[in-house]
């Protein structure tokens, strides 16, 4: 099997032994890679009911099959365990150097069970894996401790993965952190690494990745190269990045202003929208093999911050600190993105938690003596402290640590204003005043309140899109773009309206899911560049070239489908219900008091009918999302199904 | 023919692609450890710096080797090392300037850039057009225009 590293590394940190298992190859074929195998190996290594903390948890390190060579963005892997804050399955991915490295070494997964007996961290240098003492790490900050292991092995190449205090105190939704600046960020990595006493994993890896077909694979990575240059996307997410959705989702009164009371921030565009990127930065900075280079390097050059420099000013951080908790110059969101990486905790969460709070306060339903000072909106100096109280489990940092729907409930009593859906902290955008395939996607996803895997890849942030006709999302992309996008013939009259120009957000839901899924397994990038560009079609060709696999769009769209199919599986096996894929009660009760979506809720109605229409979408059965016998027939997951029928007769 | 690879420091996103497409040309591999083009980030400037052969008018490294193993390639100008005479001792490393030659992990002898025969791969492959493949004079006269043009600006705010 060219591509692939050939080994799957398992490191038991109770017994000390590591053991290198080969690659099956019937494997492969049937989760190609990354998040695809780590999620079969997931479903197998944990028992249902166990504690995300305890020994009994795996943490999971995965690199797919292009996963270091050129194909344009290859360069993702994801961290998958059983997550200590949705208690279902977790899984979070990232760019940069990490997964490269991984492959360079020669593993295209890690697989860590058991707990250390005191702190450690694995050391790997190609063949060379050792558990070594990390004592003197414990405790420091990521990047202290980053700059400490580059010290001890003399080299900046090697690369880190690591947790901050906050996943040493096992707060439920740390963050790994993949060098300095990227995160495995969210559903809590970082707590299941902490629990397993495991403060790092440095890796370095001198060994190559061949192919099958040298002159093709040359070809092939051309070509699509050359299709993300062409998408319409590439001018703006090369310039601005992520930061280029500033703009429209300001317009649309969009934001998750204070913990989503509002969607509007009447000097945002001046202050956080995208063009402030100017004054903090002229380089852009690409994750390996990337074309686009969506990143900046940030300098900080006067006021109170000055001097801080990171990689980063991303559209979410913008969003989350800069709207969810106010704050209103980027100075500030800068120095709160510092503490987050330092300290090791997903932003996302972490802003969510922190809201929740601000909003208890705005409301005088907590006191500021239980908090120990006053924490108004975009103060950045209370903001910084809170953080650095959630990691060290200080004073109310040790409620805030279980996260905004535990920590609600533990100081009012209810979970009122916990913007979360099965537990996990929603992202970014307010779905009464954008409703799209991204926003219904916090219900379906299956990692809980997260967007990140349920994404339009022809989503037109040009046209406002609101909860009005549930099922439609605007398209009106130009004649070209319909013709040249890559799902098969049949799906795409299902699903696009050429016409009307509007996508069908229920199976479209269902296709960008699948597709997501695809990406995060052979490791390339789901910005809009590269989503936008490529499909099943692409992928069946890079595994051709790439691995020397005579496979087809269908089987490759497949995979897709059963990986996402047997995280659903997974988690029934925990208990997931229908009930559980609700939005916190703000989206349906609270009409927007301003902007363009005024007075807008969720219809709680239409909703359901949209879930029901997904489910049965879903080959599922329409009222408790369970997966009909045809479908695991269809995708032949019958063991892992008679498992999860088992566990849930018991 | 006096031709060089350029890097356009303004342009450089630190993608790695240049890396990866020069290993692969050479080694048949995805491998960076054993590429003869190396992006740098240099967090003091904020920038990435490539660096790789300059293919230097008096090579010091060829100069330096005791076995005469790096000459040029008639075709392209490059200075190559000739792997069946090279012994790996490393000579050419401390002597040349920019570090570039490296020695080959698993073969023994010295590696350097050799512009592939006359179409680099790091060129072809780079996304954003930071590298070039050019003709010295025309490289200069590039920079010359460049600084020509900030030349102007200044005058006309000077006559002003």
């Amino acid at each position: 099997m060219y591509g692939y590293a050939g080994t799957i590394l398992v490191v038991d940190l109770s017994s000390r032994k590591i053991e290198k298992l080969p690659l099956e190859e019937d494997l492969a074929k049937k989760y190609i890679g990354g998040l695809g195998i780590n999620t079969k190996l997931l479903f197998d290594h944990v028992k249902q009911g166990i504690d995300p903390l305890g020994p009994e948890n795996v943490l999971i390190f995965g690199a797919g099959p292009l996963v270091g060579t050129f194909m344009p963005t290859a360069s993702k892997s994801d961290v998958s365990a059983k997550s200590p804050i949705t208690g279902l399955f977790g899984t979070a991915s990232s760019g940069y150097r990490f997964g490269c490295e991984m492959k360079y070494a020669g593993y295209d997964n890690i697989l860590i069970k058991g707990r250390a007996d005191q702190p450690v961290y694995i050391a790997i240098q190609d063949d060379l894996v050792e558990i070594r003492d990390a004592t003197t790490l414990w405790g420091r900050d990521v990047w202290e401790a980053i700059d400490s292991l580059q010290d001890e092995w003399k080299s900046e190449e090697i690369q880190v993965a690591a947790i901050g205090p906050s996943g040493e105190n096992l707060i439920r939704y740390s963050s790994i952190q993949n060098g300095k600046y990227d995160a495995w960020a969210r559903t809590g990595m970082g707590a299941v690494m902490g629990s397993k006493l495991l403060k790092a994993v440095a890796i370095r890896g001198k060994g190559g990745i061949k192919v099958a077909k040298k002159e093709d694979f040359r070809q092939l990575a051309r070509e699509m190269r050359q299709k993300i240059i062409n998408s319409p996307f590439f001018q703006a997410v090369s310039k601005y990045g992520s930061m280029a959705a500033t703009g429209p989702y300001g317009k649309f009164g969009a934001l998750p202003a204070k913990n989503f009371q509002t969607g509007v921030i009447e000097d945002w565009f001046q202050t956080r929208g995208y063009k402030v990127i100017e004054k903090y930065s002229d380089q852009m900075m690409a994750c390996p093999a990337c074309p686009i280079g969506c990143a900046h390097w940030a300098v900080v050059k006067e006021g109170p911050y000055a001097g801080l420099e990171l990689k980063g000013i991303e559209v979410t951080p913008v969003f989350e600190i800069g709207a969810k908790l106010f704050v209103h110059d980027l100075d500030g969101i800068l120095k709160c993105v510092e503490m987050f990486h330092r300290t090791g905790i997903d932003v996302v969460s972490g802003c969510g938690t922190i809201s929740m709070l601000m909003e208890l306060y705005q409301r005088g339903l907590i006191s500021e003596e239980k908090i120990g000072f006053p924490v108004h909106w975009g103060d950045v100096h209370a903001i910084c402290n809170l953080i650095r109280m959630i990691a060290n489990r200080e004073g109310i940092g040790d409620i805030l640590a279980e996260g905004a729907k535990r920590a609600n409930i533990a100081l009012t009593g209810n979970d009122d204003y916990a913007i979360t859906v099965k537990g996990l902290e929603l992202p970014t955008f307010d779905p009464r005043s954008r409703w799209s395939v991204y926003t219904f996607g916090f219900l379906t996803s299956t990692r809980g309140g997260d967007h990140l895997r349920t994404r339009n890849p022809v989503e037109n942030l040009r046209f406002p899109s609101l909860p009005d006709d549930y099922r439609k999302e605007p398209f009106a992309f130009p004649e070209e773009l319909y013709k040249n996008i890559d799902m098969p013939d049949d799906l795409k009259k299902k699903i696009i309206d050429p016409e009307r120009k509007t996508t069908d957000i229920v199976l479209m839901e269902k296709w960008s899911e699948d597709l997501i899924t695809l990406f995060n397994c052979i490791g390339i990038c789901t910005r809009p560049p590269s989503l936008q560009a490529l499909g099943p079609a692409s992928i069946a060709r890079m595994l051709q070239v790439g691995v020397g696999w005579d496979v087809d769009r269908e089987e490759v769209r497949l995979a897709g489908e059963r990986i996402w199919n047997l995280q659903r599986l997974f988690n029934l096996r925990e208990g997931e219900q229908r009930k559980d894929s609700i939005f916190p009660k703000r989206f349906y009760e609270e009409r927007l008091p301003e902007g363009p979506a005024k007075g807008m809720v969720i219809d709680q109605n239409k909703v359901d009918q949209m879930l029901d229409d997904y489910y049965e979408a879903r080959g599922w059965d329409r009222v408790s999302g369970v997966p009909k016998e045809a479908k695991i027939i269809e995708l032949g997951l019958q063991k892992e199904w008679a498992d999860v029928k088992k566990a849930c007769v018991k | 023919m006096n031709k060089f690879i350029l890097v356009d420091l303004e342009k450089c996103i630190g993608c790695r692609t240049c890396a990866l497409a020069c290993s692969f040309e050479h080694e048949d591999e995805f491998n960076p450890s054993l590429s003869r083009i190396c992006p740098l980030w240099m967090r003091e400037v904020g920038r990435f710096v490539t660096l790789t052969c300059q293919q230097c008018g008096e090579p010091l490294c060829a100069e330096a080797c005791p076995r005469n193993a790096i000459t040029v390639d008639k075709k392209t100008g490059a200075k190559v090392v000739e792997s069946e005479v090279c012994i790996g001792c490393r000579t050419c490393f401390f002597a040349c300037p920019f570090g570039i030659p490296i020695i080959h992990p698993y073969k023994g002898f010295m590696i350097k850039c050799d512009l592939c025969g006359g179409t680099p791969q790091c060129v072809e492959e780079c996304p954003q057009e930071a590298l070039s493949f050019v003709e010295s004079d025309d490289a200069a006269k590039k920079k010359r225009f460049e600084v020509a043009r900030k030349l102007m600006t200044i005058l006309e705010k000077v006559s002003l």
